[in-house]
């Protein structure tokens, strides 16, 4: 049989590497063909097994992807339930704006996010510019491309795996309860020249509170009264996997559910359902097909406030706002026959969260999402040696719709604070909504196309000449009056090898775009490469302690539209709303409003990058190193040029191809795997660095550095330079601070371009809100039947503005315990903390070197412990039990927040540990 | 045999290179929009009409139109204590080069564009605004080209009162003046410069004669271009108007240059030439006196509470140029806590003090009877058409406003209750109970942006500075005197002339008087905090509040305390700094005294 030796698959390179390196054109994994490793590498790309990320259960696939590959930079996010998906960024932020990366699943552009790890084969980034030439004008920022597992030759292979956990918070902010709160509120009053507020009765009443029902003196702990510190969570999933030479089948359903933390009314749930069958038919020698069909299904239920507004209600009202409930009698009202109490309000705050909780009614959330691939490969060897054909059709449906009904049930503030008996004033009016609603829908459309031509053959048993001819296409719709994507690209790849010691590589791609008018829709990208196996020299085979060698570069020049906004070239004007006329504006007309000036001359953003590398391995392949420096040069990125011309033109000014910036770093893999008597081990490292710099933007050049975007990195944080507290560090006598009023107790600021006051030209960069460090370390070890998985990952080198409510405790919002640590000559006079107020604070709570904290940190983020029975019974093959733990413990200078997501538990849902424990069974 | 492999390998490639090349057709197109194409725009009547139209946008509809807030809060009239206002920022001294909180340069440059723009292509053979009526298809354009003319004199106004100002050479420049549509191409390298305040007065003055002359005078009938229905567009009398308030900027002693008017320092300068100065002056009283002779202007009109709030169906004759509107989001903002407002503005003790007692003197004047225990009694009935004070009803028939300590009104109450003991009366709904959720109820609005009292106020301002109190021209229909004492009289419920005839004596106290109504009749009107800085007034005057407590006879004692500062300590605090950015693409534009 002759050895096919396209779509060929890529490799591990030892047993228990589960990383990988492969070559750009043989990422895409269509089963046709025997495997090989290809040891002549031009490309940087990293892999890692499907298998790795799945001690890491999550709702999100992405946020298993920290620390796991060189190149790939995961930046976590804080949302609601399960809807915390990763921000993804190949070798960091390459442009300003939106830098995140494509994920192509399965030959299309998808989300990775509702995929579970037991469906997927590979996750692998293609990091330079060789690999990502041929995925198209939307690649530049870096490619990451998942491959769902298919069916493999042999008999048929049943699994099944169960998991259940509990979620519990990590770091959650900390309140003042009511009696410090109307102390330290009235000491605002008394700095802002203001009486107290709170009479001492009051603060009597507060300290003798009976709680988050007492009607005069309420104490609501809302974090606590609101929610739980734990959820659980279930995990069912199970697959077959088998074939024969005709016919090989994948298939994977799943399901997963988790709850919320609410503790009042329908705790918020969350369901995922998964199905997968892939599946490999080969028709004849000549022709196969593929046809893989998925679906999933999310539904998400909750009460009528979603987990954002819950934890924004929990962590912004005040303890004494109101009481929870009124007691009929309280009222002078009747006894409710329902059961539902009676809510309290306050004359400021109309809504009562107990009510809006319970009884207010639900929202429910589905969707329906279908991704599915059919294919077709033909086998020409009969034409030419080494000729194949192929044609892949995908097809994507997502249908969303939310529902929901909405109660509401009356509140009552007290009217007459300072009287004695209290009278009632209704808040709002109960108003039962009988019927449900939609709230919202959403249907999505995704097509793509791919067909290629590949021609592969070993010339004299030396000459490897590979070439291939493709054509990709990919449409993507809205329903609404977005304007959908289209993309469309021709490319040509040629590489020759000699001897496997030389390789060159040469592409070049023809890519359309939509955004584009139809003169200029088409832009040329070429890549080029080489690598040079040292170890395969003669003269290196004395040095016993290499086994591998390589070097490799390559430069490329690639078209980007995906950032790139519709229509930027077409002049158009729109309808608006009608001015008002007539007496008693009965009549009206319409106003027309200038939507821009097309520029028939833009050109496409484009980005030029050099990649060197060197791979190695070492010492019987125990070390293995995979090293990448790259310069990136994003030129050309549109936008406005508001910033060089004079507003005076209005909106009469079109958007151009204003700046650069350049991004250099570098990547490294490191893996080191040995035995010890019978514990084999490996130990990784991977890490990316990379720091960016805008080299060029429309803005005129200003006297002080930091008002300019030239010159600094896009993720650079910009502020003043906070040199104490007035009346503690710094005499107020003498003082010219032009930030807003201060007095003692506030924050000086240095005049940093001694002009003799603190202004606007006082600005300077205080830090850098991307990592310029981000790493991953993982440890495996194997005894007998015992595995233990480590995996940390960390950030370096990267600042946070600690400026959410939790830090800025001003004007009548909450106080968070941190409001106790405040400057006060008298009642605290070691406090670190600006002084409290009940105005805005404009002097204290502005970006500054105050509230900019290093938010470095390492994570454990997950451990699992397992051990596997290898044919326990007759009709069972292997039995795995397992435990682990997610999100065990972090190292940071941030000690009351988590110094990734400072605003979680504050914003939204804290950052969550996982423990659980499960079994799987392969029969 | 060897021909039919061949033949079929042939077909095999053939139908290969089809299913790849068919496959490359381009399908890169764009959905369809709602876009308009520019040469559709210019054809079809209501998009070419709505590009004017765009120009009215931008206009205050409301008098609280500074960030929700009234412009009053950030002088000595009133105080708010929403810190993130910017009438609060204003008044705290936030105002920075880079930082124009009054900003307005980026809108009203835009309204020139869209005018411009209009008055290029909207006016010609291309657009029919009648169909198959030529006669009224003029007039139609007619009214049309007199709106694009008032929109850029009020956009001008504006651009003037915010921008223009004394540079440190001691020039009076305004705004660079343009008159055309700006292309990208011509402002890549352009430098313009600031016309002089003089000149922006002329092209302004211009552009609302010729709006006058294009605008019928007031709509009304059942026209359909010139109609009711078309009421709240610009007409000649809101041309006539607008051009008083240029006038009466453009002679105003802040922006004359130093040849004319010196500024010595804050409330201080001095008049070199005194001529010069005195014609600025006529000139005012002559463009005020112009709209006063317009035919059915009617006299000295007397505001009532109901022409503002809780008003009639009909617009009040008194507005020229009003919006409308019916909803209680005023209320929202101003009722007193009590009544589930947020109290965002509320008047100040020195407003309270401006008003003066029923029989005409000040209440600092022994004459006036003031009685400090009892200080709203007997006062100018503009009192309570401004303020809730101590001992008002609220409202129709709610409580009686009690600021004391243990009072719904009082400080201790709400954290929103008023630090100045006063709340705002003027423009707002009297049904008290119209936030109660289980009674929402909405109020018809008017807001005037021009109306008659101002053109009189002009008047008796520039006649007293241009010939006296009592003097004038024959062409004039009145004096300085006449006006001001019409409307004490009507608008104050004040009869006796006593005072008034005192200070009619000469030029400087009767200013001082025609200065303090000024100040009680378009309160809260967006006026005062202009009109201190045209008349360069002392900024800097602390806002005040009064607080009541019971003496041991369970007497009500008053006391005043200062509330809130007026950061605004230096010359430059008269102007207002252009736009950074913009100084820094055209560094020809000079900035304004101080702001360098």
């Amino acid at each position: 049989m002759k050895k096919n030796q396209l779509y060929i698959l890529v490799f591990v390179l030892a047993a228990l590497n589960s990383i990988s390196i492969a070559s750009a054109q043989e990422i895409e994994k269509v089963n046709l063909g025997t495997s090989r490793i290809d040891t002549t590498q031009v490309s940087a790309v990293s892999t890692v097994q499907g298998k790795t990320l799945e001690s890491y259960t999550d709702c999100n696939l992405s946020n298993s992807l920290q620390g796991q590959l060189a190149g790939l930079v995961v930046r976590s996010t804080t949302n609601g339930l399960g809807n915390n998906s990763s921000s993804l960024y190949v070798r960091g932020m390459s442009r300003n704006g939106d830098s995140q990366a494509m994920v192509i699943l399965d030959g299309m552009e998808r989300s990775m996010d509702d995929l579970i790890p037991e469906e997927v084969a590979t996750v692998t980034v293609l990091k330079d510019a060789a690999a990502k030439i041929l995925y198209g004008a939307r690649a530049a920022n870096g490619v990451i491309i998942v491959t769902t597992k298919r069916g493999h030759l042999g008999s048929s292979n049943t699994w099944a795996k169960v998991e259940m956990g509990v979620t519990s918070m990590t770091r959650t902010p900390s309140y003042l309860n009511s009696f410090d709160y109307a102390t330290l509120y009235n000491e605002a009053r008394e700095n802002d020249g203001l009486n107290p507020y709170y009479s001492t009765s009051d603060l009597d009443g507060y300290k003798n509170s009976k709680g988050n029902k007492d009607l005069r003196y309420p104490n609501v702990s809302f974090y606590d009264d609101f929610l739980d510190r734990q959820s659980s969570f279930q995990k069912v999933s199970l697959g077959v996997n088998g074939g024969t030479e005709r016919t090989k089948y994948a298939f994977v359903a799943n399901y997963l559910g988790t709850d919320g933390f609410e503790a009042i009314g329908d705790k918020p749930t969350l369901m995922h359902l998964n199905i997968r069958g892939n599946l490999d038919i080969k028709i004849n020698d000549i022709i196969s097909v593929t046809g893989d069909a998925a679906a999933r299904l999310e539904r998400r239920k909750y009460g009528v406030l979603d987990c954002g507004q819950v934890m924004n209600a929990i962590t912004s009202t005040r303890p004494n706002e109101y009481p929870l409930t009124i007691g009929y009698e309280d009222l002078g009202l009747q006894q409710s026959t329902d059961n539902i109490p009676y809510f309290g309000a306050s004359l400021d705050h109309a809504a009562n969260l107990y009510a809006d909780m319970a009884y207010s009614g639900f929202s429910e959330e589905r969707y329906i999402k279908s991704e599915n691939n059919l294919g077709v490969f033909i086998n020409l060897n009969s034409l030419a040696d080494g000729l194949k054909a192929k044609g892949v059709i995908s097809f994507d449906n997502y249908n969303y719709l939310k529902q929901g009904q909405t109660n509401t049930y009356s509140t009552y503030a007290i009217q007459n604070r300072l009287a004695d008996i209290p009278t009632f004033l209704k808040r709002k009016k109960t108003s039962l909504q009988e019927n449900q609603s939609i709230k919202g829908e959403t249907t999505t459309r995704s097509l793509g196309w791919k067909s290629a031509v590949d021609y592969s053959h070993l010339f004299a048993d030396k000459h490897q000449l590979n070439a291939s001819m493709a054509f990709n296409y990919y449409h993507r719709e809205v329903k609404g009056m977005t304007q959908d994507i289209d993309n469309n690209d021709v490319s040509l790849t040629v590489d020759y090898g000699y001897n496997k010691k030389y390789k060159l590589l040469a592409t070049l791609s023809s890519m359309g775009s939509n955004r584009f008018p139809e003169a200029d829709d088409r832009f040329l990208s070429y890549a080029t490469g080489a690598s040079w196996a040292i170890s395969k020299e003669a003269f290196m085979n004395s040095v016993q302690w290499i086994d591998y060698l390589n070097l490799k570069a390559s430069w490329g020049h690639l078209g980007y539209d995906r950032s790139t906004s519709a229509l930027l070239t077409a002049t158009g004007w729109s309808q608006g709303s009608k001015i008002k006329l007539g007496e008693q504006n009965i009549a009206g007309d319409y106003k027309t409003n200038f939507v821009r000036i097309g520029n028939s001359n833009l050109d496409w953003e484009y980005s030029n990058e050099l990649n060197v590398g060197l791979e190695a391995h070492l010492f019987t392949n125990r070390l293995g190193i995979d090293f990448n420096y790259f310069i990136e040069n994003r030129r050309d990125i549109i936008g406005s040029l508001t910033g060089k011309l004079s507003t005076m033109l209005g909106p009469f000014v079109y958007s151009d191809n204003i700046g650069d910036i350049r991004n250099t770093g570098f990547d490294v893999h490191v893996d080191w795997n040995d035995k010890i008597g019978a514990v084999s081990y490996r130990l990784g490292l991977n890490a990316t660095v990379s720091k960016n710099k805008i080299t060029k933007w429309a803005e005129m050049p200003e006297s002080v550095h930091a008002l300019n975007q030239v010159g600094r990195s896009s993720t650079s944080m910009v502020g003043y330079k906070a040199i104490g507290l007035f009346g503690k560090d710094i005499p107020l006598a003498g003082s010219d601070q032009r930030l807003g009023s201060y007095q003692e107790g506030d924050i000086a600021y240095a005049d940093l371009n001694g002009d003799g006051y603190v202004d606007q030209y006082d600005l300077m960069e205080v830090g850098n809100s991307f990592p310029t460090t981000s790493y991953g370390i993982s440890v495996e070890l194997k005894y007998k039947q015992w595995e233990l998985y480590v995996h940390g990952t960390g950030e370096m080198d990267v600042d946070t503005w600690a400026n959410n409510s939790y830090y800025w405790n001003r004007s009548s919002g909450k106080y968070s315990t941190l409001a106790m640590d405040r400057y006060h000559p008298i009642n605290n006079p070691s406090g670190t903390m600006p002084r409290l107020t009940t105005t805005n604070g404009t002097n204290n709570f502005r970006n500054s070197t105050f509230w900019v904290k290093d938010a470095s940190f390492f994570r454990l983020k997950n451990i699992e412990l397992s051990y596997t029975f290898d044919k326990p019974f007759s009709w069972v093959n292997q039995v795995r039990v397992f435990t682990r733990g997610t999100n065990l413990f972090v190292l940071s200078n941030i000690k009351d927040l988590d110094p990734e997501l400072i605003n979680s538990g504050i914003s939204n849902y804290p950052v969550t540990r996982n423990l659980s424990a499960g079994i799987s069974v392969v029969f | 045999m060897n021909n039919t492999i061949k033949t079929n390998k042939l077909l095999f490639l053939c139908s290969l290179c089809l299913l790849f090349f068919a496959s490359c057709n381009d399908d890169l197109e764009d959905k369809k929009t709602n876009l308009w194409d520019t040469s559709d725009v210019w054809t079809i009547s209501t998009m070419a009409r709505g590009v004017l139209n765009k120009a009215y946008e931008g206009m205050p509809t409301t008098p609280d139109f500074y960030g929700s807030n009234y412009l009053d809060a950030a002088t000595d009239n009133a105080m708010t204590t929403i810190y993130d206002n910017l009438c609060y920022r204003l008044a705290a001294g936030e105002m920075t080069q880079r930082n124009n909180i009054l900003g307005v340069w980026g809108t009203a440059y835009e309204k020139f564009q869209y005018i411009h723009q209009f008055l290029l292509n909207g006016l010609g053979d291309n657009v029919y605004y009648v169909r198959g009526n030529d006669e009224q298809d003029l007039a139609y354009k007619k009214r049309l080209e007199g709106e694009a003319y008032f929109l850029r004199a009020y956009w001008g106004y504006r651009l003037l009162q915010v921008y223009g100002g004394k540079t440190d050479d001691g020039q009076a420049l305004g705004y660079p003046i343009v008159t055309s549509f700006l292309t990208m191409e011509e402002m890549e390298h352009a430098n313009l410069p600031r016309d002089t305040y003089e000149a922006c007065a002329i092209q302004i003055m211009n552009d609302c004669d010729r709006a006058t002359e294009l605008l019928p005078l007031e709509y009304k009938g059942s026209d359909n271009i010139i109609g009711l229905t078309q009421l709240g567009r610009a007409s000649a009398l809101a041309a006539k108007a607008l051009k008083t308030q240029v006038a009466l900027l453009a002679a105003s002693p802040a922006f004359q240059p130093d040849s004319i008017v010196k500024i010595n320092g804050m409330g201080d300068y001095t008049i070199l030439d005194e001529t010069a100065y005195k014609q600025k002056w006529a000139r005012a009283a002559a463009v005020a006196d112009q709209c006063i002779k317009t035919t059915g202007f009617g006299g000295v009109y007397g505001l009532k509470a109901t022409d503002l709030a809780d008003a009639p169906n009909k617009t009040p004759s008194e507005f020229i140029l009003r919006s409308y509107f019916n909803n209680n989001t005023i209320e929202k903002r101003y009722f007193a806590p009590f009544y589930l407002g947020t109290a965002r503005t509320v008047p100040s003790q020195n407003l309270v003090d401006a008003f003066p007692a029923s029989n005409g003197f000040p209440i600092s004047d022994s004459r006036s009877n003031y009685d400090s225990q009892s200080p709203y009694i007997n006062r100018d009935k503009r009192l309570d058409l401004n303020v809730y004070h101590q001992g008002s009803t609220y409202g129709k028939n709610g409580l009686l406003v009690n600021i004391s300590d243990d009072g719904e009104f009082g400080r201790l109450f709400s954290e929103h209750n008023s630090y100045t003991g006063y709340y705002l009366a003027k423009g707002i709904s009297k049904s008290q109970n119209m936030l109660d959720i289980d009674a929402t109820k909405n109020a018809i609005h008017y807001y005037p942006l021009l109306r008659k009292t101002q053109v009189y106020l002009a008047y008796a301002e520039a006649a007293n500075e241009a010939w006296g109190p009592t003097g004038k021209t024959p062409e004039m229909s009145n004096t300085a005197y006449d006006i001001i004492k019409s409307l004490r009289k009507v608008s104050g419920g004040i009869t006796s002339t006593t005072y008034l005839d005192e200070m009619a004596a000469d030029v400087a106290s009767f200013r001082k008087l025609i200065h303090n109504e000024r100040r009680i009749e378009l309160a809260f009107e967006s006026s005062r905090y202009w009109d201190l800085r045209r008349w360069l007034d002392p900024l800097d005057e602390s806002v005040r509040g009064v607080q009541v407590n019971l003496d041991d006879q369970l007497d009500t004692v008053y006391s005043y305390v200062e509330v809130a500062p007026r950061n605004y300590h230096a010359i430059r605090d008269y102007y207002v700094p252009l736009p950074y950015s913009e100084i820094l693409k055209m560094p020809n534009l000079i900035n304004n005294l101080g702001w360098n």
